[in-house]
Order: structure tokens, then C-alpha cells, then sequence
């Protein structure tokens, strides 16, 4: 252990400080330029006997550049592209990753935005990948049971600097579909809102303490969406969008005191189908697919290094027994400076589900990631 | 703005004011957004000067905080962050000297108290007091507030430390040896 302290201190002394991001400024109008990079490799613990492996690779999931920038104090606007989904053969990986323009209020307590953005839904979803301790995010919200992003208008409403915070928002329902394609054939939008609260102080969207807060720091929220449509997608779950009624809510809360951040979050996704063989003859018009996490995570700052636990588990039906997804991951980040330059190590422990063999394999992903 | 501090609400409307000092005469605010110092009158009651101090980094971590240097009649200016930056700068804000100090990467508000410099971090939530002819830390003091945005001290030499995200003031005795 002595060693390895000493070899973290050696690598991480003799790195530069990055240069965060790059701004411009003329009159009243102010435009930045930012994005991240991370390359990773992927390794998973195959069975012997398998003989498809393709899952053992080197990729590079996201090199982000982000515009963001002001027109004055009130409009501000944001674009974020994703350069790697261009050659993505898998339709729901998202080039264009943002694009939003909105009108807020001098005191910041109030703000219209419109584009394609993140919908209000999940801490989880909100919190940025990259201030995460993992490379992904937990099985019910990673984006294969609702489109964490979409086309519509949001609303933000907050009250006593930001630590009670309400959210709305009316979408297309189409995800990565709404940004030039037509809605569905019934037309039919999906809503979403979120209240949030916070105390003593606002919460950030950030799943690490990286400030060693000495003050305990507490939030809770609740979202809830709803659509109706009449197309069914996902390539994982046929949860993505439904051929009938859909209607999610989730509640999380975190905790954050010098250096210990702890997470949990429920989420419930109660589907009406038109396919009643999404029943499988029972005798209900609806079936639930509900799961959560729990997260305990804690920044070590005199060795440069976040440590992160994680268990999650989602049952994409309450109808099928033995079928949940459950994994527990195990996260270590070693900070070459702070989050803009990080490597980031990533175990996934497939579990089983009563007696039936784990839903994937094990595996464990390394990347760096670089935010300029 | 009067001579002790009020001032008409919509002449800082719409600004990201992050940091105050006086060399006694005028009041010096450093925007960061648009990345300027404003020189304020506080018997006219107006801006007398606009002084652009532009350095490049990101949009919300712009000069966060500016103090005056009683002795040699010079000032610093410090950026937020990514980098954090320390410029020592003349009666005309023409820069000095450009340096980091060893274990701050993050500045929130700054202070001289008894001809002394002290650097009030908000990520770490410490308050360090620094030489600054060797640019080193001296001593540091772990602060029990979220987001301490400004630092000052009174006659009696307690800190006082306010908080944005709180929306508090704090009073700290600090332990001197």
C-alpha cells in the first residue's frame, strides 16, 4: 500500500494544472469553448466457452467540445457535440448532445429553456458523467428505459439561492427522434417535473465530495414523467418510448461531509401496453419496471484518489421472477488534476438473481478523462 | 454606492460583480463574466474608470476577487480557478507579476489584515494566510462553511466570512500560535 501511495504521489506531482476553458469577450457578449476527451479499454471476464468477445475493446465513447456563451446577461445558449457518434452504427448514440437557448432572470432564480437537452428526470441522469467516480451510469437510468434527452421547453423555478428548486417541462417524447423528425402518429408530447431541496446549502449536481465540504450537506428530490404514444423502442427494454401509456417517478437523496458522499436513488416506470404480450396472459393492463442504487464514495485528497462502491438493480418486469439486473461496481479514480485530468478504473461485479446466473459478464473498463 | 457602501441597485444590475477593494479614495469591482475591473466614485456616486482585464479562462472563473496593497500601493488580482492565477498589478491594473501559489487551486476572496495577505478558498474550504515575498503558504484554517464567497476582518481581528450558497455571515476567532 506504501508503494502504491508513493507511486500516486510521483505520477500525480508531475502533472501541470489544465487550463480549463477558453473565453472570449466583446461589448456584452461572452462565447467559451470547452469538451472533454476519454478514450477507454473495456475487458470483460468471458465464460470459456464463449466464443464471441467483441465486448474486449479500446474505444473512445466521448470527445465533447461544448460552445457555450452569453448575449447579454440574460440569453444564454450552450451546444455540446459528441464527435465519436458519427461513426456510431447504434442510431441512439447522440452526436449533437445539447442545444439549448434560454432567457433567465438577473437574480438567476427563474429561467426559460428551449432545445435539446437533458429532460428533469433522475439525480442520476442530471449529474455529469464526468464528475462521476464511474464510466457509467446504474442499469435504470442509463438511458435504455427513457430518453435522457429530448426536444421541448423547460421551465426552472428556484427559491432561497437555489436550495429548493422546481422543474417542467413539456417534450416531444422522441429523444434523439425530436431533433428533426417528425413526432409519433398520435402527437402527443411528454411532461416532466421535478421538485428539489437542499440544506444548509444548494446541491450541485455532483456525485463526490471533491471539496471535503465540513459542513454536512443534504438533498432530496422527486421527478415524475409522463407520455403516451403509440410507437414502442428500446433496443434493451421495450421501455424507451411505448405503444401506450407510460408514467415514471423517481426519488433520490444524497449526502455530503469532508469527503464522504453517499447516493441513493428508487426509480418505478408503470407501462401500459397496447402488446398485450408485454402482459404474458396475466391478468393486469399493466406491468412495472422499477429498480434503484446506492452509492458510498469518498475522496481521499492528500493521495489524489476518489474510492466509490456502487450496487444497483433493475427489474425490467414485475411479471418475469428471477430476472433483475443486478451489479456492483466498484470505482477507483486517481486524480492527475482533480477531475479535468483523471484516470478513471471502473469493476463491474455482475450478480445473480435468486439462483439464475448473472444477466452479463464481469468486467472492467479504464479510462482517462480529459476535460480542456 | 454612498461613501459607506449603499448604492442604487440598477447601477450593478445584470453584473457579475466577485470581488471588492479600496486604496481608500476609490472602490475597485471585478466583473468576471465580461472580465473588467470597475473604478467606482463613491462621493459622485458613478463609475469613473472601466478597465478591461482580460485572461482568457473560463467564463465563470474570471477575476473572482481583487485586494488592495497598502504599502506598496499596488494591488492582486486573483482567477477563480482552472488555472488559478495571481496577478500583482499597478495603480493601473498594468500586470507586475503573474504567479500560482503552491497548494491553493482555487480562490474565492482575499484580504489584507494588518499588513498581512490572507486567501479564502471556497472549494477547500480553508482560509490561508500567505507571505507574499515567498509566495508561500504560512498557515491555513479549515473553515466549517459551504461556499465561502468573501473574507474580511474586524478591529478586534476576528474573520468574517460569508457564505453565497448559505446566505450567512460568519465570525471566526482564529488560532494564531
Amino acid at each position: 500500500m506504501k508503494k502504491f501511495v508513493i507511486f500516486l504521489l510521483m505520477v500525480t506531482s508531475g502533472i501541470h494544472h489544465v487550463q480549463g476553458q477558453f473565453t472570449m469577450v466583446s461589448s456584452d457578449k461572452v462565447l467559451q469553448i470547452s469538451g472533454y476527451i476519454l478514450p477507454f479499454v473495456n475487458y470483460r471476464f468471458y465464460d470459456a466457452t464463449e466464443t464471441d468477445r467483441d465486448k474486449n475493446r479500446v474505444n473512445m465513447d466521448f470527445a465533447v467540445i461544448r460552445v457555450d456563451g452569453m448575449s447579454g446577461k440574460h440569453i444564454h445558449y450552450e451546444i455540446q457535440l459528441n464527435m465519436p457518434a458519427i461513426y456510431s452504427a447504434d442510431l441512439s448514440d447522440e452526436f449533437l448532445m445539447q442545444s439549448t437557448i434560454e432567457w433567465r432572470t438577473s437574480k438567476d432564480n427563474f429561467n426559460i429553456r428551449a432545445g435539446y437537452d437533458k429532460l428533469p428526470f433522475s439525480r442520476a441522469s442530471l449529474n455529469p458523467q464526468t464528475a462521476s467516480a464511474f464510466m457509467q451510469r446504474p442499469e435504470v437510468v442509463r438511458g435504455k428505459t427513457f430518453n435522457r434527452r429530448d426536444c421541448g421547453i423547460t421551465l426552472e423555478k428556484n427559491f432561497f439561492s437555489k436550495r429548493l428548486n422546481f422543474y417542467g417541462g413539456v417534450y416531444t417524447g422522441q429523444g434523439i427522434n425530436s431533433i428533426v423528425g417528425d413526432n409519433d402518429p398520435n402527437g402527443k408530447f411528454l411532461y416532466v417535473g421535478r421538485a428539489e431541496a437542499s440544506y444548509p446549502a444548494r446541491s450541485r449536481f455532483e456525485e463526490l465530495d471533491l471539496h471535503h465540504f465540513q459542513v454536512p450537506n443534504f438533498a432530496v428530490g422527486a421527478s415524475a414523467m409522463y407520455s403516451e404514444k403509440s410507437i414502442t423502442t428500446g433496443t434493451d427494454y421495450p421501455i424507451l418510448t411505448v405503444d401506450g401509456q407510460k408514467f415514471a417517478y423517481e426519488w433520490d437523496a444524497s449526502f455530503s461531509y469532508k469527503g464522504i458522499a453517499l447516493l441513493g436513488e428508487y426509480v418505478v416506470y408503470r407501462i401500459t401496453p397496447k402488446d398485450t404480450g408485454l402482459l404474458f396472459g396475466k391478468p393486469t393492463d399493466y406491468y412495472v419496471a422499477n429498480g434503484y442504487y446506492a452509492m458510498a464514495n469518498y475522496t481521499a485528497r492528500k493521495i489524489n484518489s476518489v474510492f466509490a462502491l456502487r450496487y444497483d438493480v433493475f427489474n425490467p418486469s414485475d411479471l418475469v421472477q428471477f430476472d433483475a439486473r443486478k451489479t456492483l461496481s466498484i470505482g477507483y479514480d486517481c486524480m492527475l488534476d482533480g477531475f479535468n485530468s483523471v484516470i478513471k478504473v471502473h469493476y463491474f461485479k455482475r450478480l445473480k438473481d435468486g439462483t439464475v446466473d448473472p444477466w452479463s459478464e464481469d468486467q472492467i473498463r479504464i479510462g482517462w478523462q480529459y476535460k480542456f | 454606492m454612498d461613501g459607506l457602501g449603499k448604492g442604487d441597485r440598477q447601477d450593478f444590475q445584470d453584473l457579475d460583480l466577485e470581488g471588492i477593494t479600496t486604496d481608500g479614495q476609490w472602490i475597485y469591482l471585478s466583473e468576471e463574466t465580461y472580465q473588467r475591473i470597475w473604478v467606482w466614485d463613491p462621493k459622485e456616486k458613478k463609475v469613473v474608470r472601466e478597465i478591461p482585464f482580460k485572461h482568457g479562462g473560463g467564463r465563470n472563473e474570471g477575476v473572482e476577487s481583487l485586494v488592495f496593497l497598502p504599502n506598496s500601493k499596488e494591488f492582486i488580482l486573483a482567477t477563480e480557478k482552472d488555472p488559478n492565477l495571481f496577478f500583482k498589478v499597478d495603480e493601473n491594473f498594468e500586470i507586475i507579476e503573474q504567479f500560482t501559489i503552491p497548494g491553493i487551486s482555487e480562490v474565492s476572496g482575499m484580504t489584507v489584515y494588518q499588513n498581512v495577505w490572507y486567501v479564502l478558498s471556497d472549494e477547500a474550504s480553508t482560509l490561508y494566510q500567505v507571505d507574499l515575498g515567498s509566495k508561500r503558504i504560512i498557515r491555513e484554517w479549515l473553515l466549517a462553511v459551504i461556499n465561502a464567497e468573501g473574507i474580511t476582518f474586524d478591529q478586534q481581528g476576528n474573520a468574517w466570512v460569508c457564505s453565497d450558497d448559505m446566505q450567512k455571515v460568519f465570525q471566526f476567532k482564529l488560532p494564531m500560535p
